[in-house]
């Protein structure tokens, strides 16, 4: 406790586009903007042959280096090669997926020249370890301890990855649902507004018992919650939600919008040319953003193929036309969730927008329109775009023992998004946890063997709503070993299973007649654990080659920096002085050693060192009866350096 | 070893908490009023969330008050726990509204 009571709590929304961290600070939240003073850094990493680089950095050379710029990392994130969706993320991408062995994914860039491939928890690691160095900067004290967001309606394998992922970076942390994090934060939203001031929306009663349904719709990620909120608790009692849809999937409905009028226009499919469509992505989702305020917008980008240039004048109607079937899949979910939590529209007291895409004035339209002009709340008072960090390091806050007034009671209860279940013989789906179940929660189940003497068991583990376990999906199997030799069907094998707070399930079995614990492997965890050695390794090497470029640069520089210092010091001393035939002859020196630094921009830190040392002694030859200043200020400079 | 999944025999017939009385885990007297077992329910999860306490046996703690306010806060599950543990008799009138209960929640999930 002390050690993390030291601690900052610091909350990190890792979003499929965008990123944001946020911190606890004495009564209230902070977001941590990044080096550009954004609040929200974009989840991109690029590779180029100067070494790596993440956030906004990566994003903003996305349109010259496509090929090796990853984004959309989540997207990858627990899935299969073979899935449908996937398949068509992968078409446009700019960059290559790979599939390694086991079903992983991996994205494959070219780096030094050389192909290189990282798993998709790696990105995500590196972002990560971005956002952290962004709150070590922040805060001037090492971050070890951080609560990380999911979407609501990941599935066990994709929080596992996660966990995982994260443990190497930060230590001890903990995925938290979208669903409870945004609820964290509409509650914090209404303590405010309670005691602070009456804005406009309506102060909540906390002693009365509210419904709130929240809406979470990200750049990738769509999270419909219904909670309850009484007395600091919230409770959540139902949540739908896709975590492949989002503003993501309307910008490339209008990049594809976009790429038939180009191909109108000028009878040419710019679909082959990476570069070209990153930057009609990174345009038309500026486009996107500006048809929130605006009615109208027109991208305009010069040579964007085969020397042709491409204007658009797209108003927001028409935009609107375009996306408007995902505007009413959002309204599905809204339905799924009221069915299950089988309350109605005139239930719900609040509903609460929360994701930058519900900036989109159509959809906060069609949602007034589907309650019937009911309270929609904007979370207006921290934008959107950050509701979920700040939510984040609220929990985060709590987790480390913060007595702050506002925070101290808030308790949050979640629950499991699908059913979990087994496979039982025939194919059939046992429900281990039906949906919406409180968390955490147990369950145990007796077993027994097929055939006799059998000394293992496999058990499958599932996820879904479906009666069979082909229409769901396989989160893991473990295997049961040694189990004492017995007839068949007279084992009793206790199995029993856990879901923790995270919704990530442990197994542990025994064998009920001799209390007996059996060995229990599973084959997904396993995997996990050598591939984090192995992941940990790659990040650690490509650490290193970093800070070697960036020791190589440090090198540079400080070449530069010396010669151009010289340079000033021989002009302002040119006029006093008569000995003009030294100075030329410097200053010509060093131009030459200018002109070889622009030729040689990416050499070994030595070659710069050595070459410093070169212009050391020629300086010293030529200058040995200069004025005294200029040497005497030259060698302090060398004295500072090495 | 086979591939095959074990043949299940029994299901909760273990869970251990169904020989546990429910109410006294909630801190209730079993005639206890829906909204008395809610109002118990989290106060006592403010006590024992995972998020606030990190040892183990808390942890049980929350796992056990999550099934037990499950069990008792649905009227079906319930009655039936109720007459199991004598805290009901097994009167016709109680098993026929067991019976009405379960029928009328069958009949809801066909219709769904």
């Amino acid at each position: 406790m002390s050690t993390s009571a030291k601690q900052p709590p610091i909350g990190i929304d890792l979003g499929t586009t965008y990123s944001c961290v946020a911190t606890w600070t004495k009564k209230a939240v902070e977001i941590i903007s990044n080096e550009l003073g954004e609040r929200a850094t974009p989840s991109y990493v690029s590779f180029t042959d100067l070494g790596k680089s993440v956030g906004a950095s990566a994003k903003s050379q996305a349109t010259s280096n496509a090929r090796n710029t990853i984004y959309d990392a989540k997207r990858l994130i627990g899935k299969r090669f073979s899935d449908v969706v996937l398949q068509n993320d992968i078409k446009r991408w700019p960059f290559k997926v790979i599939q390694k062995p086991d079903y992983r994914l991996a994205v494959e860039i070219m780096y030094k020249n050389e192909t290189k491939y990282f798993f998709a928890e790696e990105i995500s690691a590196m972002i990560l370890r971005h956002l952290k160095e962004l709150a070590e900067a922040f805060l001037k004290c090492p971050v070890t301890n951080a609560v990380i967001t999911v979407p609501a309606h990941f599935t066990d394998s994709q929080r596992q990855v996660c966990l995982f992922k994260n443990r190497f970076i930060i230590g001890n942390k903990r995925c938290s649902n979208h669903s409870r994090i945004d609820s964290v934060a509409t509650n914090k939203r209404t303590d405010r507004s309670s005691d602070q001031l009456m804005i406009s929306q309506k102060v909540l009663d906390l002693s009365k018992e509210k419904l709130v349904l929240v809406l979470h719709l990200g750049g990738g990620t769509l999270d419909v919650s219904l909670i309850v909120i009484e007395e600091m608790i919230v409770e959540v009692i139902a949540t739908a939600g896709n975590t492949h849809f989002g503003g993501q999937d309307f910008t490339n409905a209008l990049v594809d919008y976009c790429v038939g009028e180009f191909k109108r226009k000028h009878k040419l499919d710019l679909t082959s040319d990476k570069n070209a469509m990153t930057r009609l992505f990174v345009y038309c989702e500026r486009a996107k953003r500006t048809l929130s305020s605006a009615t109208q917008t027109i991208i305009r980008i010069g040579s964007l193929f085969k020397g042709r240039d491409f204007e658009l004048s797209i108003t927001r109607t028409k935009f609107e036309e375009l996306c408007v079937q995902y505007f009413y899949t959002c309204l599905d979910y809204v339905e799924q969730v009221l069915k299950d939590s089988k309350k109605t529209k005139a239930n719900i007291d609040d509903v609460v927008l929360v994701g930058g895409s519900t900036h989109i004035p159509k959809l906060q339209e069609l949602m007034t329109d589907f309650f019937e002009g009911k309270h929609i709340s904007k979370m207006c008072t921290h934008g959107h775009d950050e509701t979920a960090a700040y939510g984040a390091a609220v929990i985060a806050a709590i987790r480390s023992g913060e007595k702050m007034d506002p925070i101290q009671d808030i308790i949050c209860l979640d629950i499991t998004p699908r059913s979990i279940g087994i496979e039982v013989r025939g194919g059939e789906m046992v429900k281990l946890f039906p949906k919406h179940r409180c968390l955490p929660c147990r369950t145990t189940e007796v077993f027994t063997t097929y055939s006799d003497s059998n000394a293992g068991v496999v058990v499958q583990v599932f996820e879904g709503e479906r009666m069979l376990t082909k229409d769901n999906t396989c989160i893991g199997k473990f295997e049961l070993k040694g189990i004492p030799p017995a007839p068949r069907g007279v084992p009793q094998i206790e199995i029993k299973f856990d879901l923790d707070n995270n919704c990530i399930l442990s197994v542990s079995a025994k064998e009920k007649r001799d209390n007996k614990m059996l060995h229990v492997t599973s084959s997904k965890y396993q995997l996990e654990a050598k591939e984090i050695v192995q992941i940990t390794e790659n990040t650690c090497v490509q650490n290193n080659y970093d800070s070697n470029v960036a020791e190589n640069f440090a090198a540079k520089n400080n070449l530069e920096r010396y010669i151009y210092q010289v340079l000033l010091e021989l002009r302002r001393s040119a006029d006093k002085d008569k000995n003009q035939q030294h100075f030329a002859q410097i200053e010509y020196f060093l131009r030459m050693v200018v002109h070889w630094i622009d030729e040689n921009p990416y050499l070994e830190a030595s070659y710069y060192f050595k070459k410093k040392e070169h212009v050391l002694d020629m300086c010293k030859s030529i200058t040995s009866n200069l004025p005294l200043q200029l040497t005497k200020n030259a060698s302090l400079d060398i004295d500072d350096k090495s | 070893m086979t591939e095959e999944t074990s043949q299940r025999t029994a299901r909760l017939s273990s869970g251990g908490l169904m020989e546990a009385d429910l109410y006294e885990i909630l801190g209730v007297k079993p005639d206890a009023k829906p909204i008395e077992l809610k109002r118990m329910f989290r106060t006592k999860q403010r006590e024992a969330h995972p998020d606030r306490k990190k040892t183990t046996s808390d942890r049980n703690a929350a796992i056990d008050l999550n099934r037990a306010y499950q069990i008792l806060s649905n009227p079906i599950t319930r009655l039936e726990y109720d007459i199991e543990h004598g805290f009901k008799e097994k009167t016709e009138e109680n098993l026929r509204k067991l019976y009405d209960y379960k029928r009328k929640k069958a009949q809801t999930e066909r219709e769904n």
